[in-house]
């Protein structure tokens, strides 16, 4: 599984891991299931159309059912594959915050990844940024850490729930590291 | 032209290719989010889940197709 992946350190701890929001999921999912739908509606309006009494259109769509049953069905697995591909980028990206690290992971597509991470120690300041009503009513923003190399773009994420938190939770890791660092350096010295 | 000829003989052939060719597309990509998902997710119990989901779910739409092209 991840852990394997991107390999911590001996005594290294995880102490949280932050999705995106199930909200930008469910935005995905509402758009696929009226994309989904569409074929549908128009085989009712069809039916409609050539079932009225006055109607122009003389077709007995009874003859093609089966025609468009599998259409449909085809049609129906095409944008569930195409769901399960948005799902795998969406739960696949993911913050990880250990003891010692900083990780992103951010799965652009389904074979492009980018992996990076940088010590607690480097790291300068977190910026997060709530940015409309339903991001503030469902408590989800974007994240930035910036670090002391300068490499603050690619630490950037969209869509993290509880930004806040998430910040706070940073802040006192980056603390305690700070602290377990200099400890480290008095009793060496 | 497309008339009655085309719609009772080339449809049906067309419509078979095309669900043997689904299913090899279907098999190779369910393979490569299957390992994704086993790969990097942080969570076992989730990718299982999704993994039986996105498996039954597709099931139901191949049997549909497979039945309807039996009739067609």
């Amino acid at each position: 599984m991840l852990y394997e992946k991107i390999q911590l350190e001996r005594d290294e701890k995880i102490i949280k891991i932050a999705h995106r929001h199930w909200f930008i999921f469910f935005t995905i999912t509402f758009n696929i299931a009226v994309v989904s739908l569409a074929p549908l509606l128009a085989w009712f309006a069809l039916s409609m159309l050539t079932q009225s009494y006055d109607a122009t259109i003389h077709i007995d769509l009874s003859l093609y059912t089966n025609y468009f049953v599998y259409f449909y069905s085809f049609w129906l697995l095409l944008n569930w594959m195409t769901l399960a591909h948005l799902w795998t980028t969406h739960h696949l990206d993911i913050w990880v915050i250990t003891d010692r690290r900083l990780i992103l992971i951010e799965q652009i597509s389904l074979f492009k990844r980018q992996i990076g991470s940088f010590r607690l120690e480097k790291l300068q300041d977190v910026n997060i940024e709530v940015n409309g009503i339903i991001a503030t009513f469902l408590g989800f923003g974007t994240i930035e850490a910036q670090t002391a190399g300068g490499s603050e773009t690619e630490f950037r994420t969209k869509h993290l729930p509880r930004p806040r938190e998430l910040k706070s939770v940073i802040l006192k890791a980056a603390d305690e590291r700070m602290n377990t660092q200099s400890d480290v350096d008095r009793n060496g010295e | 032209m497309i008339d009655n000829t085309f719609i009772t003989d080339m449809l049906p052939m067309l419509f078979e290719g095309s669900f043997f060719v689904v299913m090899l597309v279907f098999v190779g990509f369910s393979l490569s989010i299957a390992y994704h998902w086993f790969s990097y997710s942080s969570s076992k119990s989730t990718t299982m889940i999704a993994l039986c989901v996105y498996l039954a779910v597709s099931a139901v739409l191949f049997l549909t197709m497979a039945i309807t092209l039996n009739t067609l």
